[in-house]
């Protein structure tokens, strides 16, 4: 019988094809079993809103497949996609472990599996498997080296363009498939949500993306992108 | 120049990390433009922030550096290279005279693996320090548009 949204669900974790490439759920099978038997298994359409920026924590989310993008809004109510959360996330850890509410909101961009875990229950998991606390500390320090990254790049970038270009590469380094054409990107984002990860408007992402098309760095074919020319992005890029 | 302190932690939390972790420690004055550790270097170890404020200097490829983050007393810096093993992303410079506990990383692994109820404290530590990347970002965000 085909799953919802076409999506190969998993629900027990300790059969998981892939859970030793997965930073956190690569853990011994007694501390996994017990994982197991405090997680709800769900299954999400695009567009579902985890969870909220300044609600209480209820718990965490593992991202087992699909994607999630995780925003925060500045006081004027603009909005900045801080990180495209990837399979094998756990997405509200911070929140959770602090007890103070979510700092960002997270939303799913594709139909995608995940595992929520009350907090009341994660906390007593992290306590009683002191495996589960280091797989988390090194999850949340990969978290914390995403941000830096995110950081040195909003302020150290001299143009919106070099912005951009630094996302398409990073991209291509992430999820890009090298083709005679050059590097194809499935491009999940609006031009407005692309804009809301290098901090501009979505005017501005049409009119440099249309400025890369033209200069032939890169060409577009619906939601696919191929970026033909990586070394005009490289020398753009200064960070 | 843009500079976001970082949220101060939890004063209790940061007391009990501090103490159980005092006496490994090795106190270090550091001048004000001293300079911690590199960004590209593999981390040595953890400093603890006993006094001052140090910057977390970025650079660009071509070699300009911005000091974008600011630890204060209570918290460690390089806690999250010592558990990932990954180089430092930036620089750590001394912006006022300061003074920090360091311990090397082989001493520290060996602490967490006697005491490992620090890892708690240490999770904390992360989820904060990842807080302040996250209100970082909202200024360059807000201060670049």
């Amino acid at each position: 019988m085909p799953s919802p949204y076409n999506l190969e669900v998993e629900y027990n974790c300790n059969e998981c094809s892939v859970r030793a490439e997965r930073l956190f759920c690569n853990m011994a099978e007694p501390v996994v079993r017990a994982l197991d038997g405090v997680k709800f298994t769900s299954l999400y359409p695009k567009g579902s809103l985890l969870f909220v920026e300044g609600e209480e924590p209820r718990g965490v989310f593992i991202l087992c497949s699909g994607r999630a993008k995780l925003t925060t809004s500045s006081t004027e109510g603009k909005t900045l996609i801080v990180k495209i959360a990837e399979p094998g996330e756990v997405l509200g850890a911070s929140a959770t472990i602090l007890g103070r509410p979510y700092e960002v909101s997270a939303e799913t961009i594709e139909p995608s599996q995940l595992n929520f875990v009350k907090r009341e229950d994660f906390l007593k998991f992290l306590n009683t498997h002191l495996e589960a606390c280091m797989h988390t500390a090194q999850q949340l320090s990969e978290k914390y080296h995403s941000a830096q990254r995110e950081i040195r790049s909003l302020g150290l970038s001299q143009t919106t363009a070099e912005k951009l270009a630094r996302l398409l590469l990073d991209w291509c380094i992430s999820d890009g498939e090298a083709t005679p054409k050059g590097t194809r990107l499935k491009v999940l984002l609006t031009h407005e949500e692309i804009a809301q990860m290098i901090g501009t408007t979505r005017e501005t992402v049409t009119r440099l993306l249309s400025d890369f098309k033209r200069k032939k760095i890169i060409d577009v074919k619906g939601s696919t992108l191929f970026v033909v020319n990586r070394n005009d992005l490289e020398t753009m890029v200064s960070v | 120049m843009t500079v976001e302190l970082q949220e101060a932690i939890n004063p209790a939390l940061s007391e009990s990390v501090v103490r159980a972790l005092a006496r490994y420690e090795k106190a270090e004055g550091w001048p004000t433009g001293s300079i911690l550790f590199r960004e590209g270097e593999h981390p040595r170890g953890v400093y603890i922030v006993h006094s001052g404020e140090i910057d977390q200097v970025f650079s660009s490829r071509g070699g300009h550096a911005k000091p974008l983050l600011v630890a204060g007393p209570g918290q460690i810096l390089g806690l999250s290279c010592v558990v990932s093993g990954k180089p430092h992303n930036c620089s750590a410079t001394a912006r006022t005279p300061s003074v920090t506990g360091f311990i090397d990383k082989d001493r520290f692994t060996t602490i967490l693996e006697e005491q490992p109820s620090l890892w708690w404290s240490i999770l904390q530590l992360l989820s904060t320090d990842i807080n302040s990347c996250y209100d970082c970002m909202k200024t360059l965000t807000h201060n670049g548009r």
